[in-house]
């Protein structure tokens, strides 16, 4: 397998980049799913209320 | 269709095609074509997935189904924003290093050629029948609601795309897919609060929803375990998982569009603005579904909203018979109305024994009205020889053209266009990039000049796209489209899927137990669909963890034999 270098050393530093918002993928990945529990939430109230 | 609405539908459809090939021009290889020169900003990558997985059939079908079916099918979606973390953490790393142009180049550099021919002929197979269907959704309902040739619908859809996708390539689709978006967006929201504004006076939004709720159309979650039902939370996070990690990470029509993204931070930003939105959104176009039926408990609804279907049944010898039961329907609808505006005073009273009681009055008018309905319906399938005639996929549309106002009606139905053109322009751009990258290029003719490999993309681009439109005439043998696309892709995600899984995931599975053993799990989701009872949702799952179990012993077995020719 061959790699270019170039892209590997730029791969590896985008990485280690962080996104333009929250600092960090981390932050922005938990952002994503605390995302989809709240909607889970609304729902299942939303369910429950207009049973 | 008035004058306006023919002139706002011909200016959007039109726009969108100069649009396309305007912004798609200048592309002078195969990497400027089918990878936009990897230039494509986050935003434009988010609306480009959504615009790619939003067909016409999730305008047409979802708003039919929360009508007809309450709204848990938003819980299909769950699993997205899960596989969108997944894909971000594992594939769209390794996708850009190995600076690939489709999904299944990365196997051959994990596997071996024959894997990779693999997961790209079942990549093919799939997505160039459901090509077929993106286009026959939007046709037929278009065709039977506003009377035009059903021939003349696919033909104008599919050429309308084909011009600025073998134009302009990966370009013109991620471009022309944010105008189409911001169309498609203002018509649902328009849609949404002409809904409201329909209602009767004294009903207000709250009233709404407490009808539907009360008639079981908001039943949004439901926490039961039973792999025969298609939509709970069960099978909408694990099972949606498995079909959101197989379509955005091992299907090319979306791996192209992230793809295209100026870094692996474009791509990422792409896929978690797809996470945060996708949920809601769906929710949004299941809601107005549910206000449609709202609407309809104050306004009667026709027996059956496929027109030509009931016009066909009541020329018919059961014409006579179909009538008197419309009669019927007609008068027990009216009866359910008297008890839904009793309801509604109810609930404005706050009069809780009086709410049990009109509730108790209510359900009893409704199961009537449900019982009418079924016999009509008997009587179209005993016409129509066809036991799956269904009507779900005609709600949404038939309302629309009877109850909204000029101009709106126009932009509407340029949405619904524009989300077929959306999602077709990504799958024939995905099918003529694999074709002519993990095919033509790499096994059949491995030098040639770029030109050649550019005029070669453009024309597979083309012979695609009459295979969709020639593919998008059977379409009317299949049950509710939207169903039948997810069930289609569930067949060979899974499978293709388990491929990857492995190589990512095991490292020292080697590519021929890899392809044997996605060879045998294809074959055992077959079976499962054949054969068993299992909703269409857990056949990723299924094939999935066929594949990494197989995988396991046959490359033992092969390395055992490989170790024992190398003593001899």
């Amino acid at each position: 397998m061959t790699i270019d270098n170039n892209i590997k050393e730029k791969m590896r530093t985008e990485n280690e980049e962080p996104p333009p918002v929250l600092k960090s993928w981390k932050n922005l990945y938990l952002l994503v799913l605390g995302n989809l529990l709240f909607w889970i939430i609304l729902f299942t109230f939303f369910t429950w209320l207009f049973r | 269709m008035s004058a306006i609405d023919w002139t706002v539908l011909i200016v959007s459809l039109i726009s969108i095609v100069v649009y396309g090939v305007w912004k798609g021009r200048g592309s002078k290889d195969i990497k400027g074509y089918l990878m936009a020169d990897r230039n494509i900003r986050w935003y434009i990558v988010a609306l480009s997935v959504m615009a790619t997985q939003a067909s016409a059939i999730t305008f047409l079908s979802t708003p039919g189904l929360a009508y007809s079916d309450g709204m848990r099918f938003v819980q299909f979606y769950f699993g997205l924003p899960i596989a969108m973390v997944i894909l971000c953490i594992v594939a769209i790393p390794i996708y850009h290093k190995l600076n690939v142009f489709t999904a299944y180049e990365y196997l051959e550099k994990r596997f071996d050629l024959k894997t990779r021919g693999l997961a790209a002929i079942l990549f093919l197979i799939q997505r160039g029948l459901a090509a077929g269907l993106t286009i026959y959704a939007p046709s037929i309902i278009i065709s039977v609601l506003l009377g035009l040739n059903i021939y003349f619908t696919n033909l104008v859809i599919g050429v309308l795309v084909i011009i600025y996708t073998a134009s302009g390539g990966s370009k013109a689709v991620s471009w022309t897919q944010t105008k189409q978006m911001i169309i498609i967006m203002s018509a649902m929201v328009g849609a949404f609060f002409m809904i409201l504004y329909l209602l009767p006076k004294d009903v207000s939004f709250t009233d709404a929803l407490f009808v539907a709720g009360k008639m079981g159309k908001l039943n949004a979650i439901d926490f039961s375990f039973d792999l025969s039902n298609r939509y709970n939370i069960w099978s909408g996070v694990i099972g949606g998982l498995f079909l959101a990690l197989s379509y955005f990470g091992t299907d090319q029509s979306q791996v192209q569009r992230y793809l295209t993204a100026k870094s692996v931070t474009h791509s990422r930003l792409g896929l978690l603005t797809n996470g945060l939105v996708k949920v809601p959104m769906q929710f949004f176009i299941l809601l107005i579904g549910a206000l449609v039926f709202v609407f309809y408990q104050f306004t009667t609804p026709p027996l059956f909203f496929n027109t030509v279907e009931s016009q066909g049944v009541r020329d018919s010898q059961w014409g006579k018979e179909y009538r008197i039961i419309e009669g019927q329907y007609q008068k027990a609808s009216q009866e359910k109305t008297h008890w839904v505006q009793r309801l509604v005073q109810a609930r404005h009273q706050g009069d809780k024994i009086q709410l049990e009681s009109v509730d108790q009055r209510l359900k009893q008018a409704e199961k009537e009205v449900i019982e009418l309905r079924n016999k009509g319906v008997l009587l179209i399938q005993k016409h129509s020889a066809n036991e799956d005639v269904s009507d779900t996929n005609y709600i949404f549309l038939s309302f629309v053209l009877k109850y909204m106002p000029i101009g709106l009606l126009g932009l509407i139905i340029a949405a619904i266009i524009a989300a077929a053109m959306s999602s077709t322009s990504s799958e024939l751009n995905a099918l003529a990039s694999t074709t002519v990258v993990d095919i033509y290029k790499r096994m059949m003719k491995k030098t040639a000049s770029d030109r050649h490999y550019l005029v070669t993309s453009k024309l597979l681009t083309v012979v695609w796209g009459i295979f969709a439109i020639l593919f998008a005439q059977f379409g009317n043998r299949l049950g509710t489209l939207v169903e039948a696309v997810n069930i289609l892709g569930s067949l060979f995600y899974g499978t293709i899927l388990g491929i990857f899984l492995v190589a990512f995931f095991l490292k020292f599975i080697r590519g021929a137990a890899a392809f044997y053993a996605a060879i045998f799990a294809e074959i055992g989701v077959v079976l499962c669909f054949l054969f068993s009872d299992i909703s269409y949702l857990w056949y990723n799952v299924v094939g999935s963890l066929l594949v990494i179990i197989f995988s396991l012993p046959i490359n033992y077995f092969l390395q055992q034999r490989n170790n024992r020719q190398t003593t001899v």
